[in-house]
């Protein structure tokens, strides 16, 4: 098959990946004064080149691949980098940025970065120069590379920089995935072999792999090989322990890469190439699939409301949304996917503000126990407001970011009939209950307000991290179009050409 | 002009929200005022247009969605732009009573309440005049947020932020019924706008349509405080008084019933759903009745007494009554934010202290304004000619009689307990001896700010009934009721009042014994049925322990459990190969192999004799040989090309 790429004469996405690249370089260079400073000029430059790069996209064509870059690696098993934005990479892509620039800033006054500074900026520059690689690659072994790069410097970012437990659960989120994506690596190589028995030559490029027919067990069991992988990645229950540990010991700003965008891979990839490349096994696995997620949705909200630690209690949320993201994508239908994908992006938007709201609590109570943390939002006015908005938009009131995901999911669902439909439902209802229950704890009264009342507000670099995810959660709840926008025609392009090819 | 409506209420919370604390509790108290009474006038302006032709306005689209642009847009006809104009105007009287009723916390950062005040307000309005169904949800949680926040505005008290928490998410079930009924709706009619659905409405299967409105119905029982989603409703009084009048009087609860008669062409084409309409609401009034006999919290009294009265106006929208059900909703709203106003002026008077009824009595000449305000609204919600509630209620109950016997004799029965429970809640406070001794400090009548709204309200609650028939003729469906009816209705109310008068004043029958005798009974009432008991110590706290127990054992001991159980096996495993090969077999072998080299070394170190013609030997002899074997491949390889 093939897709209309529209080349410009600077390539934007090298350009994009290079900024971080070359400002690692710098700092690492630099004396350690100018860290912060570099960090933020290089992420602040990538989120402006983002934007400009959003404007030169031409919504009405989004099936295209806009930007289109290709570099061969391995000219006989026809490797090549090829990188290139549609729709679905597009938005992505933006929140990439957004969420990369959002990390540095709150980063700036974080206390517990305290040491190693020039490693730690480096690590996140990596991280998103990697990410954009994920989001932008059309070969899959170029996304594999990526994909498994940006284990390491996330890694590092968990281990050094993180709480108590840290090195034990580096360890764990390391060989989880590590393990996991051995059998991706399976699964491409397989994808690439069968290439070849039809056509006699090697091709690892997305787009000619869409040309495979395979015998349907074939497919199931290559989706599987895929599945795996993303599954951890995104996760799944029961493949979600992972997600706690790390979340729970990760510095602020590592959660919030981590939960925003790093799981984003997973369910990009499970869009992209579970269901485009494998569409009759998603077709006919997907009543199961489908169901895995609802019970992801409803299990993690039950783990979630028994968390002690609050970052574990928002570890556990994003599992539980992660839920919806999976199965409205699984009820293959081209509503179900609209969620699933501006349900990606809200989830972005409202667990990076989650886990700074547990990070600044942290820095004010040096706890992150539910039970000490009652109302310890109490003496911080503009802290509270930053509170509730974001719990009620993670809960899917109107408005928020998440409605229009939990909308239309559940009206997806309703289009395969009511039993799937009472399942959202349900999950859904117990998703709600646990924001409301962590609003709750946070806004209610302890005993000692002597500690409370000296606390300052929230202001300077924390506060603008914060509106940089405020203002988007606002923006998808009253002007979803915008949104919608980017990805409406890749998905009409997506389900008459890929998923009924 | 129509648009400013809505942003009246917005414009104020934004004010006072960005600049409350510059601009003190009391002016952001005046500007939500203001901005009521502006949208109330507005509205006034409007309704001549509206009744004459429906005004519809899209202001912008959300996102297209199949062959449907969901928009936001405001749709004006004579339902819509009269609740408007009732709601806004009751909201404005209880916004300026607040002003009096707050001034206990000012300074105290209480420009919050004016801010969620007018938010609360904004969100109505938006159910109100929202041209479809997602502008209504929109509102509709709106509402439910604002709630939140002022339910738990005392958040300082455990009982208050437990009562929001329960009132979400109670209200979650039925938002969530909600949503998945506009789904459905969406799925039959491939419109969500209020015009277009009616006109289609009679294009669509019958049954699909039953599901649907019961759908939607699920979410007025959740907004609306019916049976079975009720107990949140009672314990939303932990907010302050003027909200739990706004409460229940003009906004939260009456959205559930507007909803259902904004929507009313879409279930009279439903008449199953009807039916369940109908049951939901004469059992929730009769219920609730029965309920509020036996409480003693002098805000809990009213409470039970609104959600019987919805439970009413449902059971008039069930029979078919939906302009009856909505001017009841119009006088209700009147009547109950009085009685809230005169209960919270009460309050006041003990500082905020005291709000157990059998403290209190004898206030009647402390309090005249406030006394004269509770009874007027008590009058009202007795149906006592010639007080509003008269009219509406006679019109309910003759409809209901007209369509079903026993729902209106359930109905009269609701009424007489009606009146029993608030005149026993009035004589309590008001009549008898005084129970209270001077802890609270002296009790006095309230300011003036308290008084005008007081004294407003009751006048409409007194006049407001004489607009009845104007209001059906505006509505379509003027409807008469028999002599005998309204005889009877009032014959029951004043029978209700007499027996209240007669135990509670005259003291006939002594209260306390009859207490003793009826203690089970009384249990029973107070406990709603054990109602409230079983959702929170069964269901809730079996949920929290469920989700620990799963969480114990499912994430921790069967998940994490497999992986360490694996990881652990793992290590074992490894463990025993690496003794097996690497220590015995690889070791063993590496060390005979070096045992051997040595061997070989000694025995072949004869060679080393140190004459170079012995070495360039061995080096040819090498030579000959690596070439040979390329020689060799060579050949192989070229042998096959």
């Amino acid at each position: 098959m093939k897709i209309e790429a529209i080349i410009y004469n600077i390539p934007y996405i090298s350009i994009s990946m290079l900024i971080p690249v070359i400002f690692s370089l710098l700092i690492a260079f630099t004396k350690e004064a100018y860290t912060k400073h570099l960090a933020l000029i290089s992420v602040s430059a990538n989120f402006l080149l983002s934007l400009y790069m959003a404007i030169l996209f031409d919504t009405s064509n989004s099936q295209s691949l806009y930007f289109y870059e290709s570099y061969t690696i391995i000219d006989e098993l026809n490797i090549s980098l090829t990188l290139g934005l549609d729709g679905l990479s597009m938005l992505m892509f933006l929140l990439t940025t957004l969420v990369s620039l959002v990390a540095v800033v709150w980063s700036l006054r974080d206390k517990q970065i305290n040491l190693r500074l020039k490693e730690y900026y480096i690590a996140f520059l990596l991280t998103e120069s990697f990410l954009i690689g994920v989001f932008a690659s059309w070969d899959l072994i170029a996304f594999y590379v990526f994909y498994e790069l940006t284990l390491v410097p996330m890694f590092f970012v968990i281990g050094i920089w993180g709480y108590k437990l840290r090195l034990y659960s580096a360890y764990k989120f390391f060989i989880y995935i590590f393990v996991s994506s051995l059998f991706l690596l399976a699964g491409i190589v397989s994808t690439a072999s069968q290439h070849y028995k039809k056509f006699g030559e090697f091709s690892f490029n997305y787009f000619d792999l869409l040309n495979n027919e395979y015998s349907l067990p074939f497919e199931i069991f290559l989706f599987f090989l895929f599945f795996i992988a993303f599954a951890v990645k995104t996760p799944i229950v029961p493949f979600h322990t992972w997600l706690p540990d790390a979340h729970g010991e990760a510095p602020t700003a590592g959660s919030v890469v981590l939960a925003a965008i790093l799981l984003k891979m997973g369910t990009y990839a499970l869009l992209r190439f579970n269901i485009g490349l494998l569409p009759e096994a998603s077709k006919f696995l997907f009543p199961y699939l489908a169901i895995l997620g609802i019970i992801s949705i409803a299990y993690a909200s039950w783990m979630t409301i028994v968390q002690k630690n609050i970052k574990r209690f928002v570890a556990y949320s994003s599992v539980s949304h992660m839920g919806f993201v999976v199965a409205s994508m699984f009820f293959l239908n081209k509503i179900g996917f609209k969620a699933s994908v501006i349900e990606m992006f809200a989830h972005g938007l409202t667990s990076a503000s989650l886990f700074m709201i547990a990070g600044f609590v942290y820095n004010r109570l040096h706890t992150f126990n539910m039970d000490n943390l009652k109302g310890s939002v109490k003496f911080m006015p503009l802290f509270a407001i930053i509170v509730a908005i974001t719990g009620f938009a993670s809960m899917g009131l109107p408005g928020g970011s998440s409605f229009w995901g939990k909308f239309l999911t559940l009206m997806s669902a309703r289009e395969h009939g009511m039993e799937l439909a009472i399942g959202v439902l349900v999950g859904g209802f117990f998703s709600a209950v646990y924001v409301l229950y962590m609003l709750k704890t946070l806004f209610l009264d302890v005993k000692e307000e002597s500690v409370l009342i000296h606390f300052k507000d929230i202001r300077g670099a924390k506060l603008l991290a914060f509106i940089g995810v405020i203002i988007p959660i606002f923006m998808v709840g009253f002007l979803p179009f915008i949104f919608f926008g980017f990805y409406e025609r890749f998905l009409d392009f997506f389900t008459s050409n890929i998923l009924n090819r | 002009m129509e648009v400013l409506v809505l942003l009246a209420p917005l414009l104020s919370f934004i004010v006072i929200g960005l600049l409350g604390s510059k601009i003190g509790d009391r002016t952001s108290g005046i500007i939500a005022t203001l901005s009521a009474f502006l949208s109330f006038i507005l509205t006034l302006l409007i309704i001549p247009q509206a009744l004459k032709q429906p005004i519809h306005i899209t202001l912008y689209n959300f996102l297209p969605l199949e062959n449907y642009n969901l928009s936001l847009g405001l749709y004006y006809d004579p339902l819509s732009s009269i609740t408007t104009a009732v709601v806004t105007f009751v909201a404005g009287v209880i916004f300026l009573y607040s002003l009096g009723y707050m001034e206990h916390y000012f300074g105290k950062w209480t420009f919050k309440f004016y801010a969620y005040l007018s938010l609360f307000l904004f969100a109505m309005l938006l159910i109100l005049l929202s041209d479809n169904l997602i502008g209504i949800f929109f509102g509709w949680e709106g509402v439910g947020v604002a709630s939140y926040l002022l339910i738990g505005y005392f958040h300082d008290k455990k009982f208050a932020t437990d009562a929001s928490f329960e009132a979400f998410v109670v209200n979650r079930i039925g938002d969530w019924l909600f949503i998945f009924g506009i789904i459905s709706t969406f799925l039959i009619f491939g419109t969500l706008t209020i015009p277009e659905l009616f006109e289609k409405v009679d294009e669509v299967s019958k049954t699909s349509l039953a599901l649907a409105t019961l759908l939607l119905f699920g979410g007025a029982v959740g907004k609306s405080g019916q049976l079975p989603l009720h107990t949140w409703l009672p314990n939303a009084m932990a907010g302050p008084t003027p909200v739990s009048a706004l409460l229940h009087a003009a906004t939260m609860v009456a959205a559930g019933v507007y909803m259902v008669s904004r929507l009313y062409p879409l279930f009279e084409n439903a008449p199953d759903t009807l039916k369940v309409v109908a049951v939901v609401g004469g059992l929730t009034s009769f219920f609730a009745a029965l309920v509020a006999t036996a409480q003693y919290d002098i805000k809990k009294i009213i409470a039970f007494s609104t959600m019987s009265q919805l439970g009413y106006m449902f059971l008039a929208l069930g029979m078919g009554d939906m302009v009856g059900a909505m001017f009841h909703l119009t006088t209700h709203a009147f009547f109950k934010a009085l009685l809230f106003l005169a209960a919270g002026s009460v309050i006041v008077a003990f500082h905020h202290h005291l709000q157990d009824i059998r403290y209190m009595g004898g206030l009647r000449k402390y309090m005249p304004f406030t006394y004269a305000g509770f009874m007027v609204g008590a009058l009202a919600l007795s149906g006592i000619f010639p007080f509003a509630g008269f009219f509406s209620k006679d019109r309910i109950i003759g409809s209901v009689l007209e369509e079903s016997v026993f729902w209106g004799i359930v109905g009269l029965g609701g009424s007489f307990l009606t009146a029993y429970y608030i005149f026993r809640e009035g004589f309590m406070v008001f009549h008898g001896e005084e129970r209270f001794r001077g802890e609270y400090g002296e009790v006095h009548e309230v300011g003036r700010v308290m008084v005008i709204p007081m004294v407003v309200l009751g006048v409409l609650s007194v006049v407001f009934g004489f607009v009845g028939g104007w209001y059906s003729g505006v509505m379509g469906d003027v409807r008469h009721v028999h002599l005998s009816v309204a005889v009877g209705s009032v014959v029951v109310g004043l029978l209700g009042i007499g027996v209240a008068y007669g135990v509670f004043v005259k003291r006939v029958l002594s209260p306390e014994s009859l207490y003793e005798s009826l203690k089970p009974v009384h249990a029973l009432f107070q406990s709603q049925f054990f109602t409230e008991f079983f959702y929170h110590k069964i269901l809730a706290r079996g949920y929290f322990n469920l989700s620990r127990a799963s969480y114990l054992i499912g994430d921790r001991k069967i998940i994490d459990g497999s992986i360490n159980l694996f990881s652990f096996g793992y290590l074992r495993v490894v463990r025993v190969l690496w003794k097996l090969l690497d220590i015995k077999a690889i070791d063993l072998f590496i060390n005979w192999l070096a045992m051997f080299i040595l061997s070989t070394g000694r025995r072949v170190s004869f060679i080393q004799t140190g004459l170079i013609n012995n070495y360039i030997f061995f080096l040819l002899l090498g030579i000959v040989l690596i070439l040979g074997i390329m020689l060799y491949g060579l050949n192989k390889v070229k042998g096959q090309g």
